[in-house]
């Protein structure tokens, strides 16, 4: 028997009195990491090379287009702008201001799930690990998962300013050390914070916290706005600059660490190594100083946060629908036959899932606000063509947006209902109907998001009410080829072993969802826009001098391109849907 | 050395105005093989928590192997080990790589961990499928696997929620034989249980927990002779909730009265 020779015992008992570990605990949590990510990536690589294929082009495609984008603009700016070198490191200031507030709330966001929240953090504390030990595990896991995209997106950004600026050889070996150092500020921060609210701030205070902030943040999107709004000149004039320019000073405040990586950037770029080595020594200082810190701080603090954390969970009544679902339930799926009943069943899910609705609103929320702002560029003023072809680029917009949503949201329903399937196939209906239901959902709450966006930003351009009417019905198209696919294909690449939806979504199945949302997406939105684009076009003789289609030819090709998009719209929606039917309806539970 | 594997000294444990643990005052001797048994909600996970150190109590100390687990939590961490009803593994490990992680954790050398794994590894007869990713695993694979990990470092004091959910007959009957097992050994079993018929077989005390507060500790013999009832465990314990103002449905509260 394993305790028969006491030898185990000696040992814990040794070990209790002493607790000095035989490993230091740090290096079994890094083996821990290397073993697991070595499985993950092995596991990821053989699961399927076609996705992994799939998964490399896009990563790369991706970070071509936005290398294109930063190389064109950092060219426009240092070549074509008078004062662009001073813009450019303005710029860099705002960018990593703005990113450090970002990486900071989601390294607070992610901090406090994985602290508090996490399965894994309640194993690692029943073992004997000391608490910092567990806090500083946790911490990296958050500098990390909060800042890979910032890498992602930062790299080709660096690239494209020092290709501009010629910057030295080096440039590109150091900038990555110089951002890697950089993101245990914010995120630590972030994490901190965190740890502190919930350990000494009382549950409505920080309820009362998040209300003010939400508030102040949008306070200064409003004050933002307004400014911009407000900066004197024509944009991109002499006096719109020198005002801007002006305006942006605020974010050169020597002790932010956002104009210390930007300095470290820009001295780099320009060859500086003593100036690069200053600010790095600042970074590097400050981000140390900020992590044993914070562990220290963890050490007497983390575990009775956690205790607290967990000793406050309420378990909400819910004894009547909210307003919201009572309007959604009463205007579009009133009733009482299976389908609705499951649909009233899904919209609940949704409403009482803040991950879902929060992510759609911010994003629509965004999108509105940017829809807004076209007003600065004073585009209902241009010609009718122009104010076209930024519409449908504002729906194409719109469109992917909701490509999005029913890829994360839509497309792991039917995975998500998982064990609980069962419940669904027993019941008396058939399982058409369930499918059905689904793709019902899914138009509904696209429909609702995108047709406000599609509306709102056609009347902002002032287009013609027949242009209006032509937009919404793509976008009700759209709306329905979207849903068809992601409930279709969700059905036919149904993983009823998963359970977390944005590991679903992130699989082969909601890879291959997306890519076929997107071609979806480009290919209707030509088909709507060749024929007005070139009718429109032609009306502007000045420029055009009649290339574009008459009146008649336009009606024809206008009434082509409507009957096409139909089709392709009833083919995308029926294929994946009578794909996912039929497998289905013979799944075994 | 201290005297009892596990004290609760008038521990407390609210959960905003709840009480959820009231007063609870408990000594688990070692060698001793405790069940836990109470209606759900009674606060036994709570109190289960709070001995590993993951809750903090309102008021009262906990002690285990003489330490007390909020001021001297890393020590009294060291003796314990815990199998919840829920096993959690990562999913990306297989096995073998999970029992030679916790080795690593609790400082056993390579050699005595490679010993101490094949060991558990014939005991749960889990050769077939340990060098597979856990997240293959059916939960009675995960229990075992999770049984093996708290035995490979052969803790002092093993703390056991619902021990044999999910397991099939043969394994059920194996994890009950070792826990009695390493009670004769001299370690200490503190397991909380549904299964009446589990802790009416293997334990030497019962506490009966109810609304946070100990209705009865003591030995099943004990526990018939105060109520004076020579009956299975399950309807002393339906009973005694009964009495106590627990909520039974009508049909259940009629048999027991009938009783």
């Amino acid at each position: 028997m394993i305790g028969a020779s006491g030898e185990a015992a000696a040992i814990n008992r040794e070990q209790a009195g002493t607790a000095v570990p035989f490993v230091p605990p740090g290096r079994v949590l890094w083996w821990l990491r290397f073993t697991y990510a070595k499985n993950y990536l092995a596991s990821w690589i053989r699961g399927s090379r076609l996705r992994l294929f799939l998964v490399a082009t896009f990563a790369l495609i991706f970070w071509l287009v936005v290398f294109a984008i930063f190389f064109e603009a950092f060219y426009f700016l240092e070549h074509r702008v008078r004062l662009g070198s001073e813009l450019t490191a303005y710029l860099h200031n705002m960018f990593f201001l703005s990113l450090t507030l970002m990486l900071a709330i989601s390294s607070a966001v992610i901090g406090f799930h994985g602290l508090f929240r996490s399965r894994e953090t309640e194993w690692l504390l029943q073992t004997w690990l000391p608490d910092a030990y567990v806090f500083a595990y946790r911490l990296q896991d958050a500098a990390f998962l909060s800042s890979w995209g910032f890498l992602l997106l930062a790299s080709p950004m660096m690239i494209a300013y020092g290709l501009n600026v010629f910057a030295p050889w080096y440039f590109y070996l150091l900038f990555p050390v110089s951002l890697l150092i950089f993101v245990f500020i914010p995120a630590t921060i972030g994490v901190c914070t965190v740890l502190l609210l919930v350990r000494f701030v009382p549950r409505r205070a920080v309820r009362f916290g998040a209300v003010s902030a939400a508030l102040m943040a949008l306070a200064a999107l409003v004050w933002g706005y307004r400014v911009f709004m407000s900066t004197p000149g024509a944009t991109f004039s002499q006096e719109w600059f020198d005002a801007v320019l002006a305006r942006l000073r605020f974010c050169q405040q020597p002790l932010a660490p956002s104009f210390w990586i930007a300095e470290q950037i820009l001295a780099l770029a320009r060859g500086d190594v003593r100036r690069f080595g200053f600010f790095l020594s600042v970074v590097f200082a400050n981000a140390s100083m900020l992590y044993v810190a914070s562990v220290w701080l963890a050490n007497w603090t983390y575990r009775a946060a956690y205790s607290r954390a967990q000793s406050h969970r309420t378990r909400k009544v819910i004894r009547d629908q909210g307003l919201l679902e009572r309007f959604v339930q009463r205007w579009f799926i009133s009733g009482n036959s299976p389908g609705r009943l499951l649909l009233v069943k899904d919209f609940k899910v949704f409403v009482r899932d803040p991950a879902q609705w929060a992510q759609l609103l911010i994003f629509v929320g965004l999108l509105g606000l940017y829809f807004v702002n076209v007003r600065r560029m004073r585009y209902e003023e241009q010609a009718a063509y122009w104010r076209n072809a930024i519409s449908l680029l504002n729906l194409t917009v719109s469109a992917l947006i909701m490509a999005t949503f029913t890829s994360r949201f839509v497309f792991p329903l039917i995975s998500l209902e998982g064990k609980k399937l069962w419940v669904l196939g027993l019941l008396p209906i058939r399982r058409d109907t369930i499918l059905w239901s689904k793709f019902a959902y899914a138009v509904v709450i696209s429909l609702l998001a995108s047709g406000g966006l599609v509306l709102l930003s056609d009347l902002l351009l002032h287009l013609a009410p027949w242009l209006i009417c032509l937009h919404l019905l793509v976008t009700a198209m759209l709306c329905m080829g979207l849903a068809g696919i992601s409930v279709g294909l969700g059905a036919r690449l149904v993983d009823l072993r998963e359970v977390d939806p944005s590991r679903i979504a992130a699989g082969f199945g909601g890879t291959l969802n997306l890519v076929v949302s997107l071609a979806y997406i480009v290919v209707m939105v030509l088909l709507t826009a060749i024929p007005s684009h070139a009718y429109l076009a032609g009306t502007d003789t000045n420029r055009f001098y009649n290339a574009g289609l008459s009146l008649d030819k336009f009606r024809f090709w206008l009434a082509a391109s409507v009957l096409l998009s139909l089709v392709l719209t009833v083919i995308v929606t029926y294929v994946p849907m009578r794909m996912g039917i039929r497998y289905f309806r013979q799944l075994e539970v | 050395m201290a005297d009892y594997a596990i004290e609760l000294s008038h521990v407390t444990k609210m959960y905003g105005r709840k009480v959820a643990v009231d007063r609870l005052c408990l000594k688990i001797a070692r060698g001793e093989l405790f069940a836990f048994l109470g209606p759900n909600g009674a606060g036994k996970t709570t109190t289960i928590k709070m001995i590993c150190g993951l809750l903090r109590p309102s008021s009262g100390q906990i002690r285990v192997g003489g330490y007390d687990v909020v001021l001297d939590g890393e020590r009294a961490r060291r003796l314990l080990a815990y199998v919840p009803d829920e096993p959690y593994l990562y999913e990306k490990l297989t096995g073998r790589e999970f029992l030679t992680l916790i080795c690593r954790l609790y400082g056993l050398s390579d050699r005595i961990a490679e010993q101490r794994i094949d060991h558990v590894i014939e005991l749960f007869d889990m050769a077939s499928y340990i060098d597979q990713l856990t997240e293959t695993y059916s939960h009675g694979m995960k229990q075992r696997v999770v049984f093996g990990a708290a035995l490979v470092r052969d803790p002092e004091v093993l703390v056991v929620d619902e021990p044999l959910v999910g397991l099939d007959p043969i394994t059920a009957r194996l994890v009950k034989n070792l826990l009695r097992q390493r009670a004769a050994e001299g370690h200490t079993v503190f397991m909380s249980t549904h299964t009446l018929s589990v802790a009416e077989e293997i334990a030497d005390r019962i506490g009966i927990l109810h609304a946070g507060r100990l209705l009865w500790c003591g030995t099943l013999e004990e526990l018939r002779a105060t109520r004076r009832s020579d009956g299975r465990l399950e309807d002393i314990f339906l009973r005694l909730i009964a009495e106590e103002g627990g909520r039974l449905p009508s049909s259940v509260r009629a048999l027991v009265q009938t009783d």
